[in-house]
């Protein structure tokens, strides 16, 4: 039923199958972050009854996909609040489909998803599989530019970051994003810049210069723990399995095991945790400060916007207790 | 050698230390400091270091945080090297806990100026009182069960009207702001808290934290002062 159709996704999901089917993927998040004035995205989901004290990712997901032909709505393994996403769109008479990560990691499980996935987007599983490696290929380039990124200081943070956070559907056009992140290996060069080595960990940032901001600091970022895990870094077995490698929608042990390898790697000095208010991921702060055995500041973002002067105060006391005086 | 300066530009009042023979120290509105243009009595010639929200604000000086100009100036004037302190001011309230004379964490409100000095002088007025009668009461137990300033206005009001006595509102008043920073403070081991900001000058506050967490608080004299104190001792200054 569904071709050239554009479909919008809430989080990270197989995006073989989408390509299959030759539909648009249109990831709703860098959608509403892209806008021009966000926060009037976010009072557009007030305005029919969502509560102020909600997360405004999902105010702004909701609005964006009222422009889309369907949602596939991750369920299960992201946001608790995209069930109910789902069905304030069904009263819009959107087209939805939920995606679940299975909880206990289990292969059927997840085939049955992308199989069921598969069939709304008018595809199939086998016919995913021949887009398997177009897409491995893509999500290497992302790589490249974060390998650029924390062994030489190659590539801005800004550039680092984005590369990987938009592999969750290649800015919907993987032919220019390709090019795009080509330019940007190809452009690598040696950067003089010292300071502090930064992880930033947790939800994607809604603080639209929160990177450029503790750049501007003088920290160094060099690894955000989730975006990279949208570039699906794992080896081993097929493409199915890098579904359930992916850490984020699963336990959060399997979060911090990535993360304390990731940071020994990289030689991190200091971790930023980017929690979003209102979210239940802000609990998952008292289990990454037990875990991680850094210097670590939490940072909270409500409304979409440049950081406000009091993170700013927050970002710069971190930095000076890492640098001392 | 140039006169070293520090000065601490916060969200109600700006404050100065002078550093020569001996340290003076002089206080300023801050919103008459930027829309008046008051003169902050800074000898020529001085090296200036700032903080605070307004540390931009003067030219040719350098800055550094509040969490590091404030432990400097506290650790200047008290023998301590493992305490937390709290400094509570006009719009923000920051919990440092330092062990072995350094800075090991911190933590400051978010989202909310709840418990802060803006929060007791707006009481104050809704309750007819002076700041410092407001600050003498030591709270109790809980009275007000908001826990946003605007809405506690709403609340302190209706008790008004329901003729609960003003004695028992401000203690109440003041236990709210003890209960808004009791849960940072647990964070850290209960050793020493030093108590700095405009607000340590409620001396019921102190007592309620004395009182509740059973441990010493310390108020450092010019308690007000010491982040002005801490940028005027920082090795930032420069050197002529």
């Amino acid at each position: 039923m569904w071709s050239h159709m554009r479909i919008g996704i809430t989080t990270t999901v197989p995006i073989e199958p989408f390509l299959a089917s030759g539909n648009e993927v249109v990831d709703l998040n860098n959608l509403f972050i892209g806008e021009r004035d966000p926060s009037t995205v976010v009072e557009e989901a007030q305005v029919i009854g969502y509560p102020r004290n909600i997360c405004s990712w999902i105010k702004g997901l909701y609005a964006k996909s009222l422009e889309m032909d369907g949602v596939v709505g991750v369920v299960h393994g992201d946001c608790s609040n995209t069930e109910s996403l789902l069905d304030t769109l069904r009263l819009k008479d959107v087209s939805v489909h939920p995606f679940s990560y299975p909880s206990g990691r289990e292969r059927d499980l997840i085939v049955g998803e992308i199989e069921s996935l598969c069939s709304y987007l008018g595809t199939t599983i086998e016919d995913a599989s021949l887009k398997a490696e177009r897409v491995e290929g893509l999500r290497s380039l992302a790589r490249k530019v974060d390998e650029l990124r924390w062994k030489k200081l190659n590539v801005s943070a800004d550039d680092a970051f984005r590369c990987q956070l938009s592999t969750s559907d290649f800015d919907s056009n993987p032919e220019r994003w390709e090019r795009w992140v080509e330019g940007i290996i190809s452009d690598a060069g040696g950067r003089d810049e010292e300071g502090p080595r930064l992880a930033m960990i947790g939800v994607p940032p809604i603080i639209t210069d929160l990177i450029s901001t503790v750049e501007g600091l003088g920290g160094r970022l060099i690894f955000f723990e989730t975006a990279r895990q949208f570039t699906m870094p794992f080896t081993d077995g097929d493409w199915i399995d890098r579904y359930l490698e992916y850490t984020y929608p699963y336990s959060i042990q399997g979060r911090i095991d990535d993360i304390i390898e990731q940071i020994r790697m990289r030689k991190v000095d200091g971790v930023i945790h980017y929690v979003q208010s209102f979210c239940h991921r802000q609990i998952d702060d008292i289990m990454f400060r037990d875990a991680l055995d850094l210097p670590f500041l939490t940072v909270e973002g409500n409304l979409p916007g440049p950081v406000d002067e009091r993170t700013k105060i927050r970002l710069e006391a971190f930095l000076d207790l890492l640098e001392g005086e | 050698m140039a006169v070293k300066v520090g000065v601490d530009i916060g969200s109600r009042n700006t404050k100065v230390a002078v550093l020569d023979d001996e340290v003076t120290y002089s206080i300023f509105d801050s919103s008459e400091m930027i829309y008046s243009g008051l003169d902050l009595g800074i000898p020529k010639g001085s090296s200036v270091v700032t903080t605070g929200y307004g540390r931009h604000r003067i030219e040719g000086a350098v800055s550094i945080p509040e969490i590091r100009a404030h432990t400097l100036g506290v650790m200047n004037t008290l023998d301590l090297r493992d305490f937390t302190l709290l400094d509570i001011g006009g719009q923000d309230f920051k919990i440092t806990r330092v062990e072995k004379g350094g800075i090991r964490d911190f933590n400051m409100n978010d989202k909310c100026a709840a418990g802060t000095g803006r929060f007791l002088e707006k009481m104050s007025e809704v309750l007819s009182l002076s700041i410092e009668e407001l600050g003498g009461y030591r709270g109790t137990r809980k009275v007000l069960e908001s826990t946003c300033s605007v809405f506690t206005e709403s609340e302190i009001i209706g008790m008004m009207m329901e003729d609960v006595p003003r004695e028992e509102i401000c203690s109440g008043v003041i236990f709210s702001v003890f209960e808004r920073v009791r849960p940072y403070i647990r964070r850290y081991p209960l050793d020493t808290i030093v108590f700095t900001g405009g607000v340590s000058r409620s001396e019921g506050l102190r007592r309620t934290l004395e009182d509740e967490l059973e441990v010493d608080i310390v108020v450092p004299d010019n308690a007000q002062f010491m982040g002005a104190l801490g940028c005027s001792i920082s090795r930032k200054h420069k050197t002529m």
